[in-house]
């Protein structure tokens, strides 16, 4: 897993919680790294894992909610960090580029990068199908990102998981504008 | 959280830090090195690719201008389309072929050229080829040019695949017009050839120079009875079929060796004659096929000819049956063309004129056979014969030896197929011995006529020379006998006396024999008594009876007349003769003679005279010879019986004179009867007609009474009808039996008056129809000419109810009427 999804992760932790807790979910998880990460690293994304049910443990928060909430977080990131992905017109326009156009070019990127797919299953004006597909089970995530992705092109929109399948490996996502 | 805890955190994330810094710039180093090196080998990479690609550019520039002056220079159509056959490249080629500019190819469909047959093949082709990914294919198709012409195109396709999915075509077209027209014909010629094989009448074997079958037909199979179809047949071998089916012919050495004969000859050969084991008999043609002085095989063609051959042999034998018959019949023939010409002489004929066939082709026959007096008629004949008449005439023939030969020729035209005069056929009959004959008799006849005057000339004197002395002899024998005589001067003028009577007897006899063969004998018409007349005889013939003790009895039925009209003195000789007869043939017996009255209408009687003896009786055979002049039966019956045998004959005549016949019953040692029925008016009546001609007021109105005239001659018809009209009757005229006939069908009359020589019907005939057939009452007198008593009979027989003779008096005639219209 790349080192930047460890890095902003500490920092979301830092941000919301403080540095004591980062500290503390430092310590607790005995990890290997013992929670040093530089975004250009690769690391076991078994200790990320660990981090978040941590930190979902000790805050008593669900994982999936962390999961949306640093989804949302780390758009931001991203959205400074690559702007020439940012140009498109609309949320739907730019969802529907991620497979197309934005993970192939993060794969020539980083080649080993084991990214999700988000194929297209049905697109209306107001709608849009989104079928997640992936062994990290992240789709929470996803639909933190497409929140981030909402508030980027300022468009309101609902997200709803449609249907789980292969214990949430495959989510059926449903995009409405509001 | 205190100060110290907070700055033991902010440490611990320091760490971190560092930790995390050192390891990133180990990864930034690793990365930079890694660059480094690459870029050394991109830098090294670059040149050598912009040598390659240099080197690439200037390879491919050269193929491709191959490839250009290739494509340009091909004699085929290079085109691409996509898949769905829009032209995106063409050659010049195509502007040739079809007269489209090269350009106007460009975005045009493919199918647009195709003809509109082939349109929808070609479609499912390439949907094909497509459909099953097929990298190649072929296919031939008619395209239209611009000036409407159909040029055939044999075309390659290749399939064009990209990133592994069919993209467009790539086609090689040529123009293969010139082969699809030649294999057409070809396949026009062979499959009319095959055709007309096929469905001809007579088996067809064709073979090529290997002896296989290349083509035959059904016709062939059936002919030899062969258990399959023809299509069996071809590509067989023939070397051993003759030998395998030779058991189906009659000769099959004398068929097996002909083959061989064929095929090592190899010339054509018509009409060899097969007989068949079945009975069929085939016809066969050979033909050797030769192609440019090579020899490529045979043709063998059997036909059935069974039919026509045995009518051939049923004409044959009808026509070998008819010379032979015409050869043997001795009937001289010739056959004649229009410019009269012979053309054939048959053997009869050369025999008849003594000149040979040669001699006698090409020559006119009247001018080498004629006398000039023959020509005359002969061009007649010919001339007749022209036009179409058959005839037959007598001419003299000239032979060659200069004597004459009679025949009688038959000319008959003949006719060719379309019914034109071809020629004639002149039949000559030899008749010179008939000729010779034919003069004999007529020199016989004229001799035998000259005699038979000279004869009567000698009996007319006879007559008065004989009869003077014997006058004389006779007269002077009754003188002696009246003197005193002794017992033997008696005797002996008694002899005289008996030997000139019957000598005087004699000479009548002949006498009458020579008047009646003469015609010269006559009748008379005298009215007499029959008892009276018979009596007479009896008294003649009394001696005789006495002596050959003979008993004469005499019946006279009642219903006969006492007076009878007719020739007494003839009658009276015919009773003579027969009561003579059978007195001198009848010994210790009975002689009855009988009269009666047969049939009784008006005053004509029909009366039978009958004389029966209880004699000797006559054999059935000898009838009629007793009849005939000089004949007597036996030979000893003359000597025993005396006679000249002239009596009956001369009876039999004088009857017929009559208008009877002698009739005679008879059975040996039993007795014979002669009897004889002649017509005779009742005395009375014509006496009554005499008296009542003179006594009768002629009737002058008859009221009107219908009477049919039937007379064919215009001035007696005219003449009865004038006088009728008269005595006001209504009188129809017809000229004929049928005629009148005719009329009678629709009318009635009181009264027919019919001539009895007319045409087409003589009033016999008609009389008879009239009673027999019609059942018609109406009287009828009849008219004529002949005062014959023998017609007189045979009107009354016919049914006639009178007669009148012709001319007759207007008394008589109104009597008749007044007679039979008033009854």
């Amino acid at each position: 897993m790349k080192g930047i999804v460890f890095t902003e992760f500490m920092g979301l932790i830092n941000d919301r919680y403080g540095l004591e807790v980062v500290q503390r979910i430092i310590d607790e998880c005995d990890l290997d790294t013992e929670g040093a990460y530089t975004a250009v690293g690769t690391y076991s994304h078994k200790e990320f894992f660990k981090l978040l049910n941590k930190i979902s443990e000790i805050e008593d928060i669900p994982v999936d909610e962390v999961l949306e909430d640093y989804g949302e977080y780390f758009f931001k990131t991203l959205s400074t960090s690559y702007p020439h992905f940012m140009d498109k017109e609309d949320l739907f326009d730019f969802l529907m580029s991620i497979d197309n156009y934005i993970h192939p070019n993060v794969l020539k990127l980083y080649p080993k990068a084991e990214l999700p797919k988000f194929d297209v299953e049905e697109s209306t004006d107001e709608t849009l199908m989104l079928r997640y597909n992936s062994t990290r089970k992240m789709a929470h995530f996803g639909m933190g990102l497409i929140t981030g992705a909402s508030h980027y092109f300022g468009q309101k929109v609902k997200i709803n998981k449609e249907a789980v399948s292969k214990n949430g490996e495959i989510v059926l996502l449903k995009i409405s504008k509001v | 959280m205190s100060s110290t805890e907070e700055i033991i955190l902010l440490k611990k994330a320091w760490a971190r830090e560092k930790m995390a810094r050192a390891e990133a710039e180990k990864i930034l180093e690793e990365k930079s090195m890694e660059l480094y090196h690459t870029n050394n080998q991109l830098k090294e990479l670059n040149v050598n690719l912009e040598r390659e690609v240099e080197f690439r550019i200037q390879e491919a520039k050269q193929t491709e201008s191959l490839f250009q002056d290739l494509i340009g220079a091909a004699a085929d159509i290079i085109f691409k389309t996509d898949l769905s056959g829009n032209f995106t490249y063409i050659n010049s080629v195509a502007e040739k072929l079809s007269g489209f500019s090269q350009e106007s190819f460009i975005n045009k469909n493919f199918q647009t050229l195709i003809r509109a047959d082939y349109k929808e093949k070609l479609a499912s082709h390439f949907y094909n080829q497509v459909k099953n990914r097929a990298k190649e294919s072929y296919v031939e198709y008619p395209v239209i040019t611009s000036s409407g012409k159909t040029v055939w195109l044999g075309q390659s396709t290749n399939l064009i695949f990209e990133d592994g999915e069919p993209k467009e075509f790539f086609a090689l077209a040529r123009n293969i017009t010139k082969r699809i027209e030649t294999e057409q014909k070809l396949s026009f010629s062979t499959t009319r050839l095959e055709a007309i094989i096929t469905n001809l009448n007579s088996g067809i074997l064709v073979e090529d120079a290997n002896r296989r079958i290349s083509l035959s037909n059904q016709k062939f199979c059936d002919l030899f009875s062969l258990p399959f179809s023809y299509g069996n047949l071809i590509g067989e071998d023939c070397s051993n079929m003759a030998d395998e089916i030779k058991g189906l012919f009659k000769e099959s050495n004398k068929f097996l060796k002909r083959i061989s004969e064929l095929l090592s000859n190899r010339e054509s050969v018509f009409s060899d004659i097969i007989y068949l084991v079945d009975g069929k008999i085939l016809e066969r043609d050979y033909v050797p096929l030769f192609s440019m002085g090579e020899f490529i095989g045979q043709v063998w063609q059997y036909r059935d000819v069974t039919i026509q051959h045995q009518q051939d042999l049923i004409i044959k034998k009808s026509e070998e049956k008819y010379r032979g018959v015409i050869e043997n019949l001795e009937l001289g023939i010739l056959e004649v063309d229009k410019s009269d010409k012979i053309t054939k002489a048959y053997k009869q004929f050369t025999k008849l004129s003594g000149y040979s066939e040669e001699e006698l082709i090409g020559v006119n026959p009247s001018e080498l056979l004629l006398s000039d007096k023959f020509k005359a008629i002969m061009n007649q004949q010919v001339s007749k014969r022209m036009k179409g008449v058959s005839s037959a005439y007598e001419v003299p023939l000239k032979k060659k030896n200069g004597d004459v030969a009679w025949v009688i020729i038959s000319g008959a035209p003949f006719f060719n197929a379309n019914g034109e005069f071809e020629g004639t056929m002149g039949i000559h009959l030899d008749i010179t011995e008939r000729k010779q004959s034919e003069s004999d008799l007529i020199k016989a006849k004229l001799k035998a006529e000259e005699l038979i005057k000279i004869k009567e000339l000698f009996l007319a004197n006879m007559s008065h020379e004989i009869r003077t002395p014997m006058n004389a002899i006779i007269g002077m024998g009754e003188l002696i006998e009246k003197t005193s005589l002794n017992n033997d001067q008696r005797t002996y003028v008694e002899a005289i006396q008996s030997s000139s009577s019957h000598l005087l007897n004699m000479i009548n006899d002949i006498l009458d024999i020579s008047k009646m063969e003469s015609g010269k004998m006559e009748l008379d018409s005298i009215p007499f008594r029959v008892r009276e007349m018979i009596d007479r005889i009896i008294d003649m013939v009394k001696v005789k009876a006495e002596t050959n003790h003979v008993e004469i009895e005499l019946i006279i039925e009642k219903n006969l007349p006492d007076f009878l009209t007719g020739d007494r003195m003839k009658i009276s000789q015919v009773l003579i003769n027969l009561i003579g007869n059978a007195i001198k043939f009848t010994l210790n017996g009975k002689v009855t003679i009988s009269v009666k009255c047969v049939n009784f209408k008006g005053a004509l009687k029909e009366v039978k005279f009958s004389v029966k003896d209880q004699g000797i009786g006559i054999k059935k055979e000898d009838f009629e010879l007793i009849f005939e002049n000089f004949k007597q039966v036996g030979n000893s019956s003359s000597r025993f019986y005396g006679g000249t045998g002239l009596g009956l004959p001369i009876s039999s005549n004088i009857v017929k004179l009559l208008g009877g016949e002698i009739k005679l019953i008879s059975e040996i040692n039993e007795g014979s009867e002669f009897y004889f029925t002649i017509p005779l008016y009742s005395g009375k009546d014509v006496e009554n007609l005499k008296g009542e001609e003179e006594k009768h007021t002629l009737i002058t109105d008859f009221k009107g009474a219908k009477v049919l005239l039937v007379e064919d001659n215009p001035v007696n018809s005219l003449l009865a009808t004038t006088v009728l009209k008269k005595w006001k009757c209504k009188v129809t005229a017809e000229v004929n039996g049928v005629d009148a006939l005719k009329v009678l069908n629709e009318h009635d009359f009181d009264l027919i008056l019919m001539d009895l020589q007319m045409p087409i019907m003589g009033g016999l005939e008609a009389t008879r129809i009239i009673r027999e057939e019609r059942n018609i009452n109406t009287p009828i007198i009849a008219l004529t000419a002949n005062a014959i008593k023998g017609d007189m009979d045979m009107c009354l027989r016919a049914g006639m109810n009178d007669y009148m003779s012709k001319p007759f008096k207007q008394v008589t005639f109104n009597l008749k009427l007044s007679r039979w219209l008033n009854s």
